[in-house]
């Protein structure tokens, strides 16, 4: 006879078993200890703080700059080889919130060495995105305020961030030569609530600045003027979507082709999984964001692809190609993938600077021009197994020391 | 790497209790082992993989934030495991919310609980489906009995309840979950 207990032990086991074996997907440790995960109901509840924060106009805020700072973790690891370095940027900027509240570390990315670190003005608290230009030393950061409500119940300081207030951006400028930093306040006429900015991308000449607004919207600013577009989905509302940005906090959710005419961004969709890059038009007309953007990736009926990306999708500077991480079924391994601009399928067969086996990657942070050398994160697999950033190409990975293990907090 | 601090002799560990390359380089390797089991508990508790794995991610998240305050680090595993029950428990609470409010969030699961369904047979999904309709601490005393067959001492430690609850709680859940099964029949 079979009783309810051996129904139940068979149940569980079934259940249990449509979960393959190796099948999990790559562990994202939080950007730094007490970053907050981007979890937007928690965001939702914030206590409402008053006082919202003025820029006037374009000023050089106050700057704490420190040169020569030495990484705080040690010594700088030997430099990574000069070959795999061929093309990426020289220096990039990661937030750290070591020392809350969190502040810009501008790095050497051959060698991690600490170049100089930026605090956020007053009274803006902390640094929430950044974002960099193609000529790897000017950079967008937005501000928040920090107000400490309380230590935290499980280790996080996210109780610590004003979500309520708007945010400020500011223009870093780092000169190689001299080694000296400049922040310089953004006038941005909209008051941005610090709890709507999903991802920010300044385009590659350093012109114009992309926002990712909640549920739906993305606002593109001409920095020298303040002049803005928006492109709202028509019907998009918080609670049903869809959504812009990434269902997870992973990588920038915004990428420019390098000409400044398209922007690619990914839409989630109600059932919570990413299931389209889109590619926005930024000369189109019409304020309707499903109007002026086509589908650039569809995840669905792709058969051997799980039907989302792992991580954030980037498109190519080039406009070729979007590159990003999915999950692929049978096997099931997590892989770099891309997808044809044009016409949405993988580009098959994959091309060299697919990923090595020794890598489990999870997020693309950045790629050259045709997308044929990329800096991604991910889990380097075996007795040595351990979180890194690196570079690939054709095949070959090659960490960066010193580069972050986070991916939503840093940009080259 | 990147900007972490350590305390000097505090093993890593940063100013919230969090810790550096070390703890990362360890929770990733506990991770890598004992990822897809947990994600199994946790679709045999939600019945849906995407959920699953949000609140394994989450217990290794919190597991790596708190690596500077465990005591020993052998006792990690049993953290991360508690921590998925109680991401788990969460999980259902607010999915209850959802359904008294009809909000959205109920159509969310259901489209995930629909795609667990289509992979199991229709016997399987009654018991589970019977199975969460339980009370918390029966369906999670059951999980822990039958699944991932610990002793009563085991669970009364993993719920934090005494070993004569946990029978009592066992016996009480599988009387429940044979009625409703029964009346479904």
């Amino acid at each position: 006879m079979i009783t309810t207990q051996d129904r139940l032990r068979a149940a569980m086991q079934a259940a249990a078993g449509t979960v393959p074996p190796a099948s999990a997907p790559p562990l994202r440790l939080p950007a730094e200890p007490g970053r907050p995960r981007a979890g937007r109901r928690w965001l939702r509840a914030m206590t409402p703080l008053a006082a919202a924060a003025a820029v006037a106009g374009v000023v050089i805020a106050s700057l704490a700059l420190t040169r020569g700072v030495t990484s705080s973790s040690g010594p700088a690891e030997s430099a990574a080889q000069p070959v795999a370095l061929h093309g990426v940027p020289a220096f990039y900027v990661a937030l750290s919130n070591a020392a809350t509240p969190a502040q810009a570390v501008i790095r050497a990315t051959a060698t991690g060495a600490v170049v100089a670190t930026v605090k956020p003005p007053r009274p803006y608290g902390t640094f929430k995105f950044v974002t960099g230009a193609a000529d790897d030393r000017t950079f967008v950061l937005a501000a928040q305020r920090w107000w400490p409500i309380a230590s935290g119940t499980r280790g996080l300081a996210a109780e610590k961030r004003d979500n309520t207030t708007p945010v400020a951006f500011f223009r870093l400028r780092f000169d190689p030569a001299t080694g000296t930093a400049r922040l310089t306040a953004l006038h941005v006429a909209r008051k941005i609530p610090a709890s709507s900015l999903d991802g920010i991308a300044v385009s590659p000449d350093s012109s114009r600045l992309a926002l990712a607004l909640y549920p739906a919207q993305i606002e593109v600013i001409t920095l020298a003027t303040g002049s803005a577009r928006q492109w709202t989905w028509p019907g998009a509302a918080p609670s049903t979507g869809p959504w812009v940005g990434n269902s997870k906090p992973s990588g920038q959710p915004l990428s420019w082709t390098a000409n400044g005419r398209t922007l690619a961004f990914p839409l989630t969709t109600e059932s919570g999984g990413i299931t389209w890059v889109m590619l926005l038009n930024l000369s189109s007309p019409g304020s309707s964001l499903q109007s002026a953007a086509r589908r650039g990736v569809s995840f669905l009926g792709l058969g051997h692809i799980k039907p989302g990306p792992v991580g954030n999708a980037l498109i190519t500077p080039d406009g070729t190609r979007i590159t990003t991480i999915t999950m692929q079924l049978e096997p099931s391994q997590a892989r770099v993938t891309e997808f044809s601009a044009r016409t949405g399928q993988p580009v098959s067969p994959p091309p060299p600077g697919t990923t090595p086996g020794t890598l489990t990657p999870w997020s693309v942070l950045w790629a050259d021009s045709s997308g044929s050398t990329l800096i991604v994160n991910g889990i380097r697999t075996g007795p040595s197994a351990a979180t890194v950033t690196g570079i690939l190409r054709r095949g070959r990975f090659t960490p960066l020391p010193g580069a972050p293990l986070a991916t939503d907090n840093v940009a080259w | 790497m990147g900007a972490r601090t350590s305390r000097p002799g505090s093993g890593g560990g940063g100013a919230d209790g969090a810790a550096g390359p070390d703890a990362a380089q360890a929770v990733t390797a506990l991770y890598e082992a004992h990822a897809v089991g947990l994600i199994r508990l946790a679709v045999v508790m939600l019945g849906d993989r995407s959920a699953a794995e949000d609140v394994v991610q989450e217990a290794f998240c919190g597991l790596y934030r708190r690596w500077g305050q465990l005591a020993d680090p052998a006792r990690a595993l049993g953290y991360v495991r508690a921590s998925t029950l109680n991401g788990c428990r969460s999980e259902l609470r607010q999915r209850i919310r959802a359904q008294r409010r009809g909000g959205p969030a109920l159509g969310a699961a259901d489209a995930a609980s629909a795609e667990q369904a289509a992979l199991l047979g229709e016997e399987h999904q009654r018991v589970l489906n019977a199975l969460r309709r339980l009370p918390e601490r029966q369906r999670e005393a059951l999980v822990l009995r039958f699944y991932l067959d610990q002793t009563e001492p085991e669970i009364a430690a993993a719920m934090g309840i005494s070993p004569g609850t946990v029978k009592s709680t066992t016996s009480r859940g599988l009387a429940a979950l044979g009625r409703l099964l029964e009346a479904g029949s």
